[in-house]
């Protein structure tokens, strides 16, 4: 299902910055999130959702532990390899630790639907050798103890070569008055060579002021550097045994791995979708068979609202029931037309995409394509105008089933008389074809009447609150007048079958200060009675 | 004379240099030692440095002794080839040449070879855990001659500048030395740029300082990484208007490695006081 232009007209994106998975798996799984045509699907993650909100309200600390736990999580994206290192047998143990962690904290329904089974303590006991710390890891002389002899003797060596060095470095500051503790040369003037016993220190030019002073040891300690060089490499063999032992193990665990990476993803995900759901009290759509009509009650198109917010305007919810499977819309220009539109598809691919919507109810029916047109048609591209886009748009989708359109002033930059010739044609052709749902927002009225076409308006402005406002502040600027129309703007929806007359546009004109004879000249054109 | 252990103990310090084989990665080696005797210890370097030696020591680099109680990032494989005993305590998702960048703390003594991040991201990313998880808080950055930039996204942190002054290169050495030491005593501006500031977006550059407005008094850069200005130019400018730094990077103090050189030669050339008060000629002289 193409969703760009949808994703596009209904600002998903930005809102989507506040659903976050704490994992790099979520985070994948996050860029590719799309819409389902599948009810039994979507059912499914609704279900998730409403396990991980309940888990979430019920036992807030143990959803922290769990946030916690999954943001631990690494990214395993080399299961499939048969060698493993360090690093990586490292990488593992802190997947399964916190792994581990998670399912001890779950709830018994939330592990049951998100499949957190574990059958690998072997291979973590395994990576636990030797009682390693937590997460980190280390080839502990408990893998093998031939592992623990060599490294035995090599600390006993250390012993012996800390004690020759030290010996030496006493010597030489004794003798010297070289200070070699904490470094491996040093550089001293010329002049000073002549103080310096050659058998205790090397001396070697380093420029013309200075010379280079490096340390003598004895060939005792050459040879105790020399041993411990060759235990170092029978250590390395023997290091490697044992992570070829561990890779074994893994490997032979890989399916399992697989398993718990798909249920972390799983976890993550729906618990960042349920975080989303409590923090804009989102609710579970009910998904309804074909034909069944699409009822809002109380919707928040939650970018409307934040922008509303930052403008200090009031915010209308969205409530509506559009019971037949097309519905025309009319209303002023800035009445939010758009803005409803917009919201149905926001509700629509948020619900579609297995997230709860911002609504205290949300009735829908699952639509395999949603397609926005109209004034919601990117800037002409490819030498298409707006307006071709618009047609090539509509006619792509002819072969599909159900669907969903959300037109927005279709055909708006043609001539009048042929677009609302189009619009009319439009809907008859959606008329017939049950298996479409359209809402088509336009200026036009005297569209024709048809069985499966309900007509609503936009109530628009309340007029005679604005007059009796703005009667006492005729001294306001523009700006604050287009302010002063949203504030008296009522942003609802209601039935019109009657599809009243209402010139919503010439009102705002007035408001915005066009002159009174042009506003009387157009209600004549338009047949009223001047009654200002 | 300044104290180099205090310099640097809980802080994070940025050992940048003025070319390759200036001595960085000796002097990374000769602090550590007196610096793991007061308190733990990390280090890093950044990106992969190429140079095979080091020219103060004369010894293969970029190797170092890292020691028991040690916290350090390197790469899988480099890590791999040390002959010391390490704890691996985190894997970090940057993929370098030599695999997965990889944060250990040493058991046993070790000869280590340093692999670090490439994106300023990451190595903020990698500080940040180090300070945070890993409770450690004196962290050394052995820095590529051309990573300085780097500093400036490291909140809190500073730098040492290591030098190599030799007689062929004496002026240009102390022309930056002082240069970054009047840049380092310029003052940092927080908030909204004023009315008669000038705000240089990228570089301050010669050219840029042709199109000043008349009106301006105030000019504001990024970070002093920015300001490609030699130190006559600097305190030209500072005579018709103030420059201010949106990020400030203190310079902890300048590490001076004379070649053919004795440090009266040096300071002969340097006046200030203050400059002179900031310089640690070659430490590893006993």
């Amino acid at each position: 299902m193409r969703t760009e232009r949808l994703f596009e007209f209904a600002e998903i994106d930005g809102f989507l910055q506040r659903y976050e998975p704490l994992t790099p798996y979520g985070r994948h799984r996050k860029q590719h999130l799309a819409l389902s045509a599948s009810r039994e699907e979507l059912e499914q993650d609704y279900k998730r959702v409403d396990l991980a909100i309940r888990f979430i309200e019920r036992h807030p600390e143990a959803a922290d532990r769990v946030a916690y736990h999954l943001g631990r999580l690494p990214l395993l994206d080399c299961l499939d390899q048969l060698e493993w290192d360090g690093p990586e047998a490292f990488l593992i143990k802190r997947f399964l630790v916190n792994y581990q962690a998670i399912r001890a904290v779950l709830s018994d329904d939330l592990r049951q639907e998100m499949g957190f089974r574990f059958s690998s303590s072997a291979l973590l006991d395994l990576l636990n050798a030797g009682n390693q710390d937590g997460e980190s890891f280390f080839l502990s002389d408990a893998y093998a103890d031939g592992l623990k002899q060599v490294r035995e003797r090599i600390r006993a060596l250390e012993t012996q070569v800390d004690d020759a060095r030290r010996g030496r470095l006493d010597e030489i500051r004794a003798c010297c008055g070289l200070d070699f503790q904490h470094q491996d040369f040093a550089l001293i003037p010329n002049l000073e060579a002549e103080s310096v016993d050659r058998h205790l220190v090397f001396l070697e030019t380093y420029d013309a002021c200075r010379l280079m002073a490096k340390p003598v040891f004895p060939g005792s300690y050459l040879d105790l550097i020399q041993e411990k060089a060759s235990l170092i490499a029978a250590e390395k063999t023997l290091e490697r045994d044992v992570l070829r032992n561990i890779s074994r193990e893994i490997v032979r665990e890989q399916d399992a791995l697989a398993g718990y990476i798909q249920a972390a993803t799983r976890l993550d995900d729906y618990m960042a979708r349920a975080r989303l759901s409590l923090a804009f009290e989102m609710t579970r759509p009910h998904l309804q068979d074909w034909g069944a009509p699409i009822t809002v009650q109380d919707g928040r198109f939650i970018p409307q609202v934040e922008q509303c917010r930052a403008l200090d305007l009031p915010y209308t919810p969205v409530d509506a029931c559009f019971d037949r499977r097309i519905t025309v819309i009319h209303g002023a220009n800035m009445g939010g037309k758009t803005v409803l539109l917009k919201s149905l598809a926001f509700f629509q691919a948020l619900a579609q995409m297995g997230f709860f919507v911002p609504c205290r109810a949300f009735h829908t029916v699952v639509f395999e394509g949603i397609h926005c047109l109209g004034s919601t048609t990117p800037e002409p591209v490819g030498g298409l105008s707006s307006f071709g886009l618009e047609i090539y748009a509509f006619s792509q989708a002819q072969q599909d089933r159900n669907l969903l359109y959300l037109i927005d002033e279709f055909a708006r930059t043609t001539n009048s008389r042929e677009a609302q010739a189009l619009i009319s044609a439009v809907l008859h052709h959606l008329d017939g074809r049950d298996d479409r749902y359209a809402l088509l927002a336009t200026h036009y009225t005297a569209l024709p009447t048809l069985p499966h076409v309900a007509t609503m308006r936009m109530k628009g402005l309340d007029e005679e609150k604005y007059k009796a406002y703005h009667a006492s502040h005729e001294e306001l600027d523009i700006s604050e007048r287009i302010k002063l129309i949203s504030q008296f703007m009522a942003y609802s929806v209601e039935e019109d079958p009657n599809q009243t007359t209402t010139y919503d546009a010439l009102k705002i004109a007035a408001i915005l200060g066009l002159d009174k004879g042009i506003i009387e000249s157009a209600l004549e054109s338009l047949g009223e009675v001047n009654g200002e | 004379m300044i104290d180099i252990s205090a310099a640097l103990k809980h802080r994070v310090t940025f050992i940048a240099g003025n070319r390759k084989n200036a001595g960085k990665t000796t002097f990374l080696n000769c602090v550590l030692g007196p610096l793991r005797a007061k308190d733990p210890v990390a280090y890093l370097t950044v990106g992969i440095d190429g140079e095979k030696q080091d020219l103060v020591s004369g010894q293969v680099k970029p190797q170092v002794m890292a020691r028991p109680g040690d916290t350090l990032l390197t790469a899988q494989a480099a890590l791999a080839r040390t002959d010391g005993l390490y704890e691996i305590r985190q894997v970090f998702p940057y993929r370098t040449v030599l695999g997965r960048l990889v944060l250990a703390v040493m058991r046993r003594d070790g000869f280590v070879e340093l692999v670090g991040p490439e994106t300023n991201r990451q190595v903020t990313t990698v500080l940040q855990y180090i300070q945070k998880q890993e409770g450690i808080h004196t962290i050394l950055i052995d820095g590529a001659v051309n990573r300085l930039t780097q500093i400036a996204t490291i909140p809190n942190a500073g730098y040492v500048y290591v030098v190599r002054a030799g007689r062929r290169n004496l002026e240009q050495t102390i022309s930056e030395m002082k240069r970054l030491f009047a840049l380092d005593a310029l003052l940092q501006r927080e908030g909204p740029c004023p009315e008669n500031c000038f705000q240089v977006h990228g570089a301050l550059t010669e050219r840029k300082l042709r199109d000043l407005p008349e009106t301006c008094d105030e000019i504001l850069v990024q970070d002093f990484t920015k300001v490609f200005l030699s130190h006559r130019q600097i305190a030209h400018l500072q005579e018709r208007c103030r420059l201010f730094f949106r990020d400030r990077l203190p310079l902890r103090f300048f590490v001076v490695n004379l070649f053919d050189l004795d440090r009266e030669t040096v300071l002969d050339q340097i006046k200030d006081k203050q400059l002179r008060e900031r310089i640690v000629f070659n430490p590893y002289e006993n």
